[in-house]
C-alpha cells in the first residue's frame, strides 16, 4: 500500500480518534517513523478535531478554577517539611524532679538552671543559624530558579534546531532565507512552508531586539504588492525560537520582514524592511 | 485555536513539568472551555462533568512527564485524557454497557432522532449543538470519540465493514476540515 493509499484508507483518522487497538496504534506509530509525510497528515487531522472541540466547547462555572487548584496543591501538602523546635528543647525542660535531700534538691536545681541556661544560648545559636540556614537556602533557591530558567531556555533552543533540521530535511517543506537589505548589517530570518502553502513558520535567525512599542512584520509580494503575514511576538525576536505563521495561506514571490509600530501596520514601512528573500 | 499564544506548546510541557501556577493558570483559561465540552458530550450531565474536569486537570498535572510527543500534540493528548476520563465515569456507574447496548439497537434511529440529542445537550448549555456533519459520519464520530467505541465495535454496531468504517471516519474528517476552512 503507497502512502496516498495509506493515508485515503482512513486508518490515521481512526489513529487519531482513538479507535485503534493497540496493536494497530503501534502499526501507525511504526509507519509515521518511516514516512514523514505521514506526520503532516496527522497533524492535520488533530488540528480538526481540535477545532470541532473548540466549536462544541462549554465554559466551566467560575468556582471551577479555585477548587481544581486546591484540588492538585492539597494532593502535594504531603511533601511538605513541619517546621518546629528540636525535641531536645523539649526534654531538657521536662525532666522530673524526686524527693530527696536539700544538697542533693539544691544541685537538682542548680542543675536546671544550668540546663534552661544552656536551652536558651542552644535556642540563640540555632535562631542565629537558622537565619544564615535560610538566608543560603534563599540563595540556593535563586540559583535553582535561575538554573531552571536557562534549561528551559535551551530546550526551547535545541526543540527549535531540532524542528528546524526536520523542516529543512522534509521535502514537502520549502524553506526560503530571508536575508538582510541593510548594508553593513548582517541580519536574517527564514521562513518554511508546507507544499500547500497552507502552514508556515517563521524562525529569526539575527536580527536586533525591537525597541519598545515596536514589533517585527512578516510580509508576503503577491503580485508585486506586500500582502500582510502577521507580526512575530516581542519574545520569539529576542529568543531566536519559532513561530506559527497564523495564516491560512502563504504565498508570494518573495517575503520580507519590517519593523513596525506595536500591533503591526497595514502596510510597511519600507525604510524599515530589514531581511528579505525570494520564493 | 489557543486564545494566546503566550506560551508555545515546548514551554508549556517544561513549566508544567516545573510545577507552576502560571502554567496551570494558563492551561486552564486556553483550555478548560474546550476539555469541558468534549466530557460534557460523553457525560450529558453538568454537575458530573465539572467532577471528571476535575480529574482531567489532576490528571495533567500528574501526567505531565508520560506526555509523548511522537504520539500527537499536546491539545490531543489532553483531549483524549477528558474523554477517556469522562468514558471511565460512565463505565464507573455502569452506564457506558447502557450507553453501547442503546447505541446498537438505536444507531439508525439515532440518526433520524438527532434533535432529541440536541435537545439533551440544550438543557445542559451546549453552545454549539447544530451538528456540521452528514448524519452517517456523525455517528461515526459520536460512537469513535465520545464513546470510546473501537472500530471493530462500530462495525458490528453499525453494521457496516471495518474498511467503509475508516473510510467514513476519513470522510468525516474531511468534511469538518473543509467547513473549518472556509
Amino acid at each position: 500500500m503507497d502512502t496516498k493509499e495509506y493515508i485515503e484508507s482512513g486508518i490515521l483518522e481512526a489513529y487519531v480518534l482513538g479507535a485503534l487497538p493497540a496493536e494497530g496504534e503501534a502499526h501507525v506509530l511504526a509507519a509515521i517513523e518511516r514516512n514523514p509525510e505521514l506526520e503532516l497528515e496527522i497533524e492535520n487531522i488533530e488540528n480538526t478535531l481540535f477545532q470541532f472541540a473548540v466549536n462544541n466547547e462549554v465554559t466551566p462555572p467560575p468556582h471551577m478554577e479555585a477548587k481544581i487548584w486546591k484540588k492538585i496543591t492539597d494532593g502535594q501538602e504531603i511533601n511538605n517539611v513541619k517546621e518546629g523546635l528540636p525535641s531536645s528543647d523539649k526534654e531538657s525542660i521536662n525532666f522530673s524532679v524526686h524527693p530527696v535531700g536539700w544538697w542533693t534538691a539544691n544541685l537538682r536545681y542548680a542543675a536546671l538552671w544550668i540546663g534552661l541556661g544552656g536551652s536558651i544560648l542552644l535556642n540563640a545559636a540555632l535562631f542565629f543559624r537558622s537565619g544564615v540556614q535560610r538566608n543560603e537556602l534563599s540563595g540556593v533557591v535563586r540559583q535553582i530558579d535561575s538554573i531552571r530558567a536557562a534549561n528551559i531556555s535551551l530546550v526551547l533552543t535545541v526543540n527549535n534546531y531540532i524542528k528546524s533540521k526536520k523542516m529543512m530535511a522534509d521535502n514537502d517543506m520549502q524553506t526560503i532565507v530571508m536575508h538582510t537589505v541593510v548594508k553593513g548589517h548582517p541580519m536574517a530570518a527564514t521562513l518554511y512552508v508546507n507544499k500547500y502553502k497552507t502552514e508556515g513558520y517563521v524562525m529569526i535567525d539575527a536580527l536586533p531586539v525591537p525597541p519598545d512599542g515596536m514589533q517585527y512584520q512578516l510580509w508576503a509580494m503577491q503580485a508585486g504588492k506586500p500582502v500582510d503575514m502577521g507580526t512575530i511576538d516581542i519574545d520569539i525576536a529576542n529568543t531566536s525560537t519559532m513561530q506559527k505563521i497564523e495564516k491560512s495561506a502563504i504565498s508570494g514571490e518573495a517575503f520580507a520582514i519590517s519593523l513596525e509600530k506595536k500591533g503591526g501596520s497595514i502596510v510597511p514601512t519600507m525604510e524599515n524592511i530589514y531581511v528579505m528573500g525570494k520564493s | 485555536m489557543l486564545a494566546q499564544s503566550t506560551y508555545t506548546e515546548q514551554e508549556l510541557i517544561l513549566l508544567l513539568q516545573q510545577r507552576s501556577k502560571e502554567a496551570f493558570n494558563y492551561l486552564y483559561k486556553n483550555y478548560c472551555a474546550v476539555l469541558l465540552g468534549v466530557i460534557v458530550k460523553v457525560v450529558y450531565d453538568q454537575e458530573t462533568a465539572n467532577d471528571v474536569l476535575q480529574e482531567t486537570f489532576v490528571k495533567i498535572w500528574n501526567n505531565i512527564n508520560q506526555y509523548n510527543p511522537q504520539k500527537g500534540r499536546i491539545y490531543t493528548w489532553m483531549l483524549n485524557i477528558a474523554r477517556n476520563s469522562a468514558i471511565d465515569k460512565l463505565r464507573s456507574k455502569g452506564e457506558i454497557m447502557k450507553s453501547k447496548i442503546q447505541m446498537g439497537d438505536d444507531a439508525v434511529n439515532n440518526i433520524q432522532n438527532r434533535n432529541n440529542v440536541e435537545q439533551v445537550t440544550d438543557t445542559i448549555g451546549l453552545r454549539k449543538v447544530v451538528s456540521t456533519l452528514k448524519p452517517e459520519y456523525e455517528i461515526i464520530i459520536n460512537l469513535a470519540y465520545f464513546k470510546g467505541f473501537t472500530l471493530d465495535e462500530i462495525s458490528k454496531t453499525l453494521n457496516i465493514p471495518l474498511g467503509t468504517v475508516k473510510t467514513r471516519m476519513r470522510s468525516a474528517i474531511q468534511q469538518l476540515r473543509a467547513v473549518y476552512n472556509n
